[in-house]
């Protein structure tokens, strides 16, 4: 599938991980087929490289196909201690090339293959660690055009990188590094490497701010994987939290060490551990970035090797009362949510607890269908039914409430009223908002039960999000309405089941969604206590977005699954 | 250094004059430190780190130039005491483990400026506006920072505000954390303990001088076509890193470098503790001569292992890399005991009319020995003391021991190594 902007790295890594045999393993087989090919990579500023990279191949396909396009890093290969890989080149280049697979029982090939060729390396993964692939042939212009990617291999079992207490991690981070040197992008065959000098450095081929945030969870331990593909040493400092280097080149440390920055040297890879500091607020981010400041696209700052480690949780609401996790929640309730981890589908770390008890506010026989947290004492709330609310009075369906107050376990505190819906033309119970966003500009996302007709746009169906810019909100709301997200350009709403009932937006752009039933979009299918993700190219009336392959959240593993999800905010 | 072209300086300076006249001064002031026995860390002129003690720092962003050995001054911005001039580099601000630290910023220039503290958690941040990586000062503007201590060790202070321009440009400093109740330990361990006489920082600094001229001049930053000609400890370039702190010359550039021991009879001193720091923006491969140090703490961690188990090592080259602090225990134990009389070295020593000194002066004292001296060739001046040894500490990427192409000069400093129990100038003795 095509590449998706700043999601590479998780998309990539979440069909890898799809594709990995069911825990505990026994040895297994691991195959993917690789075409060395030319490409472009567009950096932040503009500029558009001729790169080389490695791209995913299917069986059905030849390097030659148009939907088989390099990636930078190529695609992560993700394996168990003792599983066999079995790695299919194709050459699809104008030179010999090769992949070498250092740190692997496997003697580097340093021929290759010629152009139109195909080689086939078999080795076994005999030890954990993290591993970088790359060429074997013309390694320094090969390697400086793109040919690289990452190989990780776990232990057969548990959830450390080494089977050490100091690997153990709940969310795992891929850093490829590397840099650019446009100069010899344009010319590789003539290129003096003695004059390289790059002028962008990459994480995972992105350059901030396309670069991925790293999504962590307070107290909870982040492994970083630093695998430098470039031709300069990177020292990885964070800002705000030490890291614990654990391993280096694959060899876990007996001591591991506590550092503020690290260097990795070319070609070299080192696992760190980082945990954001327990009680740090949602939403502050962690500067992670290159030492050597390396920190410009170009001349132009921002840019380059710059990432967040951003503290972070969920919060759901379920759409019916039950059990979830062994804990009874109702549908009135709003629950936080901590530890998630992309690449494993496990409860292991899932933590969950009342961020709004809503009985304690009267509410035990309603049911919340859209929330957005706000801040630790904030909530913005939709209900699924008319209601009579403390503080307000009569509320209806098309309504968004603010509650004040203290949040957790025992909740008290105050509504007010902050989005009339009927002051705006939602007024039947088709246009109950059961799904709402505030963007950052103050913009707000609304998709309602059915199909809802408001000035400004024709209609609007259940699949649609539309966006409401106020000129007042609260008891006298007033503004205009227009399209943001049109659910049937992208093959939502040909059944009921795919009326969007919950979105968050995330920092990069993304769009957060959880429809009322399953789903089946292009590419994917979806439950409906799932969040997916569709990343868009271009939004309003003509919408056109790429649907994450696997679900960002897997409801089941939050334990959600018949429980059903029709509230979300991710921050 | 011969052959090399006018043209390839930015300003024309006799060569050589400038290394003369600085060594001279340094070693106007060496006998007197060596009769004084040792510097007083915090006091200045003499050697060793100076500290800028409290919990509330008022600093103000501003501009300035520096003085390089060849001539040169460069432009640079940098972070000063409020009331007092420019400085390079920033003060060294010493508190102690658990005070709740305040640095109020003040800027005096004409772009945002911030400060981030590494290795620090919890900063929280007041004022000023929000930046991309920490809360910014505006134009005539201030931001107030402030977190809690909690862990002992050496870290830096630099700017987060397009830190590739504006950490290049000067923005920066060390912070010292000392254990609490034990100023005189490096971490909070009796086995850091060091001797509080012979305290020093090692902060490094690489410059370009043509993004300085840039900013200087309002032109393009082409931080892309970085190349460094001019490397600093402290601020200064080598000879200047051995000139005391404070010295008249160096107006705005307050800390020295020379870093001062006296020889041990024994383990039973107590050590002189050297702080490393890099903040430049490549690494830097730094060593002494003639002597290992105990590397003890990372990043302000020190290295013990979690059943208690010493994991410092005795290290001759380290490499600091961009961002990153180590702390070192130095002590010179004269392990041989050479000595004329009763132990002399099984070489036979070079004739007088065999030995050159370039430029006809030296540091050497004529004798192999410390706490001897013996005659050297006529017409060669001897700046030694005593018999007190010299080595040089310095990068071992050579081309960065150099000033704009003109050697020795850059990323070097001196040991300088007494006689035990002190230094007792021939002329008097």
């Amino acid at each position: 599938m095509r590449r998706i902007g700043g999601r590479v790295g998780v998309v990539i890594l979440l069909a890898a991980a799809w594709l990995l045999p069911a825990p505990p393993a026994s040895a297994a087989w691991f195959g993917i087929q690789l075409c060395a090919k030319a490409g472009t990579l567009r950096m932040p500023d503009g500029a558009i490289l001729d790169v080389w990279g490695f791209a995913r191949k299917p069986s059905t396909l030849a390097c030659s196909a148009s939907s088989v396009r390099p990636q930078i890093p190529g695609p992560p290969i993700q394996v168990r201690v003792g599983d066999t890989v079995r790695v299919t080149l194709f050459n699809a280049l104008t030179e010999r090339v090769s992949i070498v697979f250092p740190g692997q029982s496997l003697p580097p090939d340093t021929t290759g293959v010629a152009p139109g060729g195909s080689r086939v390396y078999r080795f076994v993964a005999s030890r954990p660690g993290s591993f970088l692939y790359g060429p074997g042939t013309n390694v320094g212009i090969q390697t400086a055009m793109g040919l690289y990617g990452g190989l990780v291999v776990r232990p057969t079992s548990g959830t450390t990188a080494y089977g050490t207490a100091a690997s153990d991690y709940s969310v795992e981070s891929l850093l490829v590094l590397s840099e650019m040197d446009p100069a010899l992008n344009a010319d590789p065959t003539g290129f003096d490497l003695t004059r390289y000098r790059p002028r962008y450095w990459l994480i995972n081929g992105k350059a901030f701010p396309e670069t991925q945030t790293i999504l962590a969870p307070p107290g909870r331990p982040v492994l970083l994987r630093y695998l430098n593909a470039g031709l300069r040493t990177h020292t990885m400092a964070l800002l705000g939290m030490h890291q614990t280097v654990v391993a280096r080149d694959g060899y876990p440390l007996d001591f591991p060490v506590d550092v503020v920055a690290e260097g990795v040297p070319p070609g070299g890879t080192v696992d760190a551990v980082g945990t954001v500091p327990d009680g740090t607020t949602r939403g502050i981010a962690f500067a992670l970035y290159a030492g050597e400041l390396e920190l410009t696209n170009s001349n132009d700052f921002p840019g380059g090797m710059l990432t967040f480690v951003r503290s972070y949780g969920q919060t759901f609401s379920p759409a019916t009362d039950g059990m979830i996790l062994g804990t009874a929640y109702g549908a009135e309730d709003v629950i936080s949510f901590n530890g998630s981890n992309f690449l494993r589908r496990t409860t292991a770390y899932v933590n969950h607890s009342l961020l709004l008890d809503g009985s304690d506010l009267g509410m035990g026989t309603l049911n919340v269908d859209g929330a957005v947290v706000v801040d630790g004492d904030t909530l913005l709330l939709s209900i699924a039914q008319d209601a009579s609310l403390p503080g307000i009075g009569a509320v209806d369906d098309s309504d968004i409430v603010r509650f004040d107050g203290t949040l957790g376990p025992s909740t008290a505190g105050t509504f007010s009223m902050y989005f009339d819906g009927s002051d705006v033309g939602l007024t039947t119970d088709a246009e109950d908002v059961d799904a709402f966003e505030v963007l950052e500009d103050g913009r707000l996302l609304v998709s309602t039960f059915d199909t809802a007709y408001v000035s400004g746009l024709a209609s609007a169906s259940d699949e649609d999000l539309m966006v409401f810019t106020p000129t007042s909100l609260g008891p006298t709301t007033a503004g205009t309405w227009a399209m943001y997200f049109d659910g049937s350009d992208v093959g939502l709403g040909e059944s009921g089941n795919e009326d969007v009932d919950a979105v968050s937006v995330a920092d990069n752009g993304d769009i957060l969604l959880s429809t009322r039933g399953n789903a089946n979009v292009p590419g994917a299918s979806f439950a409906d206590e799932d969040v997916f993700a569709c990343t868009p190219t271009s939004a309003g009336m003509t919408t056109k977005c790429f649907y994450s392959p696997q679900p960002v959240h897997d409801g089941s593993v939050f334990g959600i699954g018949v429980r059903g999800l029709d509230a979300l905010s991710m921050d | 250094m011969n052959g090399m072209k006018r043209s390839e300086r930015t300003k024309a300076g006799s060569r050589g004059r400038r290394a003369g006249v600085l060594l001279i001064a340094a070693l106007v002031l060496g006998p007197s430190l060596v009769l004084a026995g040792s510097g007083p860390a915090g006091a200045g002129p003499g050697i060793g780190m100076v500290c800028t003690g409290g919990d509330t720092f008022d600093l103000v962003a501003t501009d300035g130039y520096i003085s390089t050995p060849d001539g040169n001054a460069i432009y640079m911005w940098g972070y000063a005491p409020a009331g007092q001039p420019f400085q390079m580099p920033g003060p060294v601000l010493c508190v102690e483990q658990g005070d709740e630290v305040t640095v109020n910023l003040d800027n005096d220039l004409t772009v945002p400026v911030s400060i981030v503290f590494p290795g620090q958690v919890g900063v929280t941040s007041s004022g000023g506006v929000p930046g991309l990586i920490a809360r910014e000062a505006p134009p005539g503007g201030s931001v107030s920072y402030s977190f809690v201590a909690s862990e002992p060790g050496t870290y830096l202070y630099e700017s987060g505000t397009e830190p590739d321009k504006q950490v290049q440009m000067g923005l920066y400093g060390a912070l010292v954390v000392r254990p609490l109740g034990h100023p005189n330990w490096a971490y909070d361990d009796p086995s850091t303990e060091f001797d509080p006489a012979l305290e020093y920082l090692i902060l490094i600094h690489d410059i370009d001088p043509s993004l300085h001229v840039a900013v200087e001049q309002g032109r393009a930053y082409r931080i892309t076509d970085m190349h460094d000609r001019y490397w600093t400890i402290n601020g200064r370039s080598f000879p200047d890193t051995i000139a005391g702190n404070g010295v008249a010359h160096l107006p705005d550039q307050p800390y020295g470098a020379l870093v001062f021991v006296e020889a041990s009879d024994s383990a039973g001193d107590l050590p002189a503790l050297i702080r490393y720091a890099n903040a430049g923006m490549v690494s830097h491969p730094f060593h002494p001569h003639g002597n290992h140090l105990r590397v003890i703490a990372r990043d302000g961690r020190l290295l013990v292992g979690p059943g208690g188990e010493d994991l410092s090592v005795e290290a001759f080259t380290k490499t600091i890399g961009s961002g990153q602090t180590y702390d070192l225990l130095f002590r010179w134990i004269d392990v041989e005991g050479w000595s004329s009389t009763g132990n002399p070295l099984p070489v036979e020593l070079p004739e007088l009319q065999d030995l050159v000194f370039k430029d006809d002066f030296t540091f050497y004292s004529g004798s192999p020995y410390l706490g001897e001296k013996d005659d050297l060739p006529a017409g060669v001046t001897d700046f030694n003391a005593c018999g007190e040894f010299y080595f040089p500490w310095h990068t071992h990427a050579l081309n960065e021991f150099q000033n704009f192409n003109e050697g020795f000069g850059g990323l070097a400093t001196v040991v300088l190594v007494n006689p035990a129990g002190g230094c007792v100038p021939e002329e008097e003795g």
